[in-house]
């Protein structure tokens, strides 16, 4: 059993995600169950950069609205603004997550009513202005966490 | 890894073993009572909807289901060492599901005509790229309509109408969500923010939450006052200032006894650099950017709500409403123009005629049938008792120590708007709407913190509280339903009208309650006969169509019913109409179904489409 144990823990410490982050601190962080300090996923800007892509595919492809509608609608409502939010280092997933939600329906609205105004409607114009903010940001982080720039330590509690 | 320190682990990963049947029993109260309520609403008939509204087909098994929700919650946060934060959302969200998704559960189409209306917006900005200012105002604050437009499309839906049912559900998921921060932030004691986010849930009757610009703003409020709280206040707590000497005010302490101890929840510095702080700011221009170009009464409650945080120097950033206010003038100056040209004095006919406003707001509402009139008295009484409720948690929680100016000056900003205008006899709504969140922190001061040998009298006080306020929101919010639903009747009757009436047509109705207008906005041209207490003449209905080429008369139960419970029109006077008009002999009726009949004029009238 405690063979089973320790193969568990030795499979999180592995995780690519966590190599940045000296090992004593994960094992630390391991040991209490929480994330150590400094610790930042990379997965969530890869993930920002991934699904811009997807969703850009579905929209210049004409897919399906079944298949094309939850996933574009839950990137509008969510990813631009978790993209920028996640640059500032908020302390608790709650205040990220509906202020990401806040953010990027405002941003949502910004580019929609720029494009009406100027003459430029165009739906799928709209989004590609999103997905490239949102890529954008997720690159500045993706380059910060990797040294590209200066690192600022960020503990997160829980809410 | 020592053999020890993986054993401890295990051990934490299992249950107490004394504790284990008690946290089952905990944990299985969400989930049980979600599906109890949901197979209840789904046995329940849309037929059963009475004068009261939806209360009337509710059956008893959801009000168990909530009474033992209720329970479960208070017994979870009421619990020594507190329960695990995922239980309590859990219950919040089954409260959130239960109670805003009961009509999208029981009604076979969305409610709210204006949702509907916001549809056919949105479809006109899809389809042409621009607004319509002068058709409708809300055009002169199109950033809404435009996002759903570019969203749908880009989602490659038709129109907007598969998120019109369940919106208020995901709105009040998010607002539950920001009042909690904001709780957490105006409160020194954890229970306090769980037991306001419990309140507000049943409180938050106002109905605000349809599908709609005010919605969305609503979140941008509470998400933009939400940051200003947590990362804006004053960096710590300035003891000097606050026991400099003040011969008034210590006086006027004294004389209301009055304590000053310090304040329990004021920030003690705030650990973020000057780079992150700087990006909030943008996150808070943004989302006010988008306010102001999305809606016409949000900015300025921000602006207001932010002017009194400094005022009360409970914001660090004091330049920030003369910057929220140069955007509001801006964006009225240069991209309301066709609205405002029009309309100065409705804009600031009002302006300080308090008393003026309140009567439209209150007084005038007190219209239509008795049981209307209920209802409406009703959400007057509700209100005021929440607000006497705040301010005596208010009191409570000044004799305790733990005032907090922030909490106070945000529970009383929206009440300055009183002093603007009546916004069409709505401003009431908006105030409660507003405060709500602040007003839900304040009446749970009644409910915690809470000493130990008072424990037992507290949880009782907070479910007999909040079983009241549950038993309060199915009247005060759903309490119109006999007219705010929409009857499949009534919609089959408005889509054979688009199918056969060519662009140009007239569509008349004889009152606005018809669930048209979610597309081809600018077609057709809509109008009403009647939309007050007097009924409606036959000869007013035949001058209407004559007065429009081609045009079409509809006349459905939704009508009827809007106009007998909502208008104060007298009893039967739908049908007796119909009767006239059939009597007339100069209609001829083109189309049938159990809810709703369309006719034309013999003698002028144009059938483009079959008779039925």
């Amino acid at each position: 059993m405690v063979e089973i144990a320790e193969r568990a823990v030795d499979r999180r410490l592995a995780r690519p995600d966590r190599e940045s982050v000296p090992p004593e601190a994960v094992r630390a962080a391991a040991a209490t169950g929480r994330r150590a300090a400094g610790q930042r996923l990379a997965r969530p800007p890869l993930l920002v950069l991934l699904s811009g892509a997807i969703v850009l595919g579905f929209v210049l492809f004409d897919a399906p609205a079944a298949v094309r509608a939850v996933p574009v609608l839950t990137y509008l409502a969510v990813v631009p603004g978790l993209a920028c939010v996640r640059l500032v280092r908020l302390r608790d997933r709650l205040t990220e997550l509906i202020v990401a939600v806040a953010l990027s329906l405002a941003l949502g609205i910004l580019v929609a009513e720029v494009l009406l105004q100027l003459g430029w409607w165009s739906p799928a114009w709209g989004l590609a202005v999103l997905v490239v903010i949102a890529s954008l940001a997720a690159s500045v982080e993706l380059g910060r966490d990797r040294g590209w720039t200066v690192r600022l330590p960020s503990p997160r509690r829980r809410w | 890894m020592s053999s020890t320190a993986v054993a401890h682990r295990l051990a934490e990963l299992r249950w107490p073993s004394r504790g284990r049947i008690a946290a089952v029993a905990a944990w299985s109260v969400p989930p049980v009572v979600l599906a109890t309520g949901i197979q209840a609403l789904t046995a329940a008939r849309v037929t059963e909807i009475g004068p009261l509204g939806l209360v009337s087909a509710l059956p008893p098994r959801l009000y168990a289901a909530l009474a033992a929700l209720t329970v479960g919650f208070v017994v979870a946060v009421f619990r020594r060492g507190g329960a695990p934060r995922a239980l309590l959302a859990a219950h919040v969200v089954v409260l959130v599901v239960l109670l805003f998704g009961a009509a999208p559960i029981i009604e076979p189409l969305p409610r709210l005509l204006p949702g509907w209306l916001h549809v056919g917006f949105a479809d006109y900005i899809a389809r042409t790229g621009e607004t319509l200012p002068q058709l409708d105002a809300r055009f002169s604050w199109p950033g809404f309509f435009a996002l759903v437009a570019m969203a749908t499309r880009a989602a490659g839906m038709p129109d907007a109408m598969p998120l019109l049912g369940w919106a208020p559900v995901a709105f009040n998921l998010l607002y539950v969500a920001a009042v909690f921060r904001l709780a957490r932030a105006t409160s020194s004691d954890v229970r306090t923010a769980w037991l306001a986010v419990w309140l507000f849930v049943p409180a938050n009757w106002v109905g605000q939450d349809y599908f709609g610009p005010q919605a969305l703003n609503y979140l941008f409020y509470l998400v933009l006052l939400t940051v200003l709280l947590v990362w804006f206040r004053p960096r710590a707590f300035d003891h000097a200032h606050r026991h400099a000497h003040r011969p008034l005010r210590d006086r006027l302490s004294r004389m209301i006894r009055l304590p000053a101890p310090p304040l329990l929840s004021a920030s003690s510095g705030n650990p973020y650099g000057v780079t992150s702080l700087l990006g909030l700011m943008v996150v808070v221009v943004v989302v006010f950017a988008a306010s102001t170009a999305s809606h016409q009464l949000t900015p300025v409650a921000i602006a207001m709500s932010v002017a009194l945080l400094v005022l009360v120097r409970q914001c660090r950033v004091r330049a920030l409403p003369v910057l929220l206010g140069v955007m509001v003038v801006g964006h009225l100056s240069y991209f309301t123009v066709p609205y405002w040209s029009g309309h100065l004095d409705e804009i600031f006919g009002s302006l300080g005629n308090v008393l003026g406003v309140l009567n439209s707001g209150a007084v005038e509402r007190v219209q239509g049938d008795a049981t209307h009139q209920i209802v409406v008295l009703f959400r007057v009484e509700l209100a005021a008792a929440v607000w006497g409720l705040a301010a005596l948690g208010a009191w409570r929680r000044m004799r305790a120590g733990d005032n907090d100016p922030a909490l106070v000056a945000l529970a009383g900003a929206p009440f300055l708007l009183l002093s603007m205008q009546s916004y069409g006899g709505e401003i009431l709504l908006r105030v409660y709407s507003f405060a709500l969140p602040f007003m839900a922190v304040l009446v749970a001061a009644h409910l915690a913190p809470v000493r130990r040998p008072r424990r037992a009298l507290v949880m009782l006080m907070a479910v007999v509280l909040s079983a009241a306020l549950t038993g309060a929101f199915f009247i005060a919010r759903y309490g119109n339903e006999s007219f705010e639903q929409v009857r499949r009747g009534d919609l089959a009757a408005v889509d054979w009208l688009y199918a056969h009436a060519p662009a140009g047509t007239s569509f008349v109705a004889a009152t606005s309650n018809v669930p048209w207008r979610s597309r081809h906005v600018e077609r057709y041209r809509y109008s009403t006969v009647s939309d007050d207490d007097r009924p409606v003449a036959v000869s007013a209905v035949e001058d209407e169509l004559r007065a429009n080429p081609s045009a079409f008369l509809i006349l459905s139960r939704g009508q009827y019913v809007f106009g007998e419970s909502f208008l104060g029109k007298p009893p039967g006077w739908g049908s007796a109409l119909e009767q006239q008009v059939i009597g007339s002999g100069r209609f001829r009726q083109v189309y049938a179904n159990a809810d709703a009949r369309v006719y034309v004029l013999t003698k002028k009238g144009e059938i483009r489409g079959g008779n039925r």
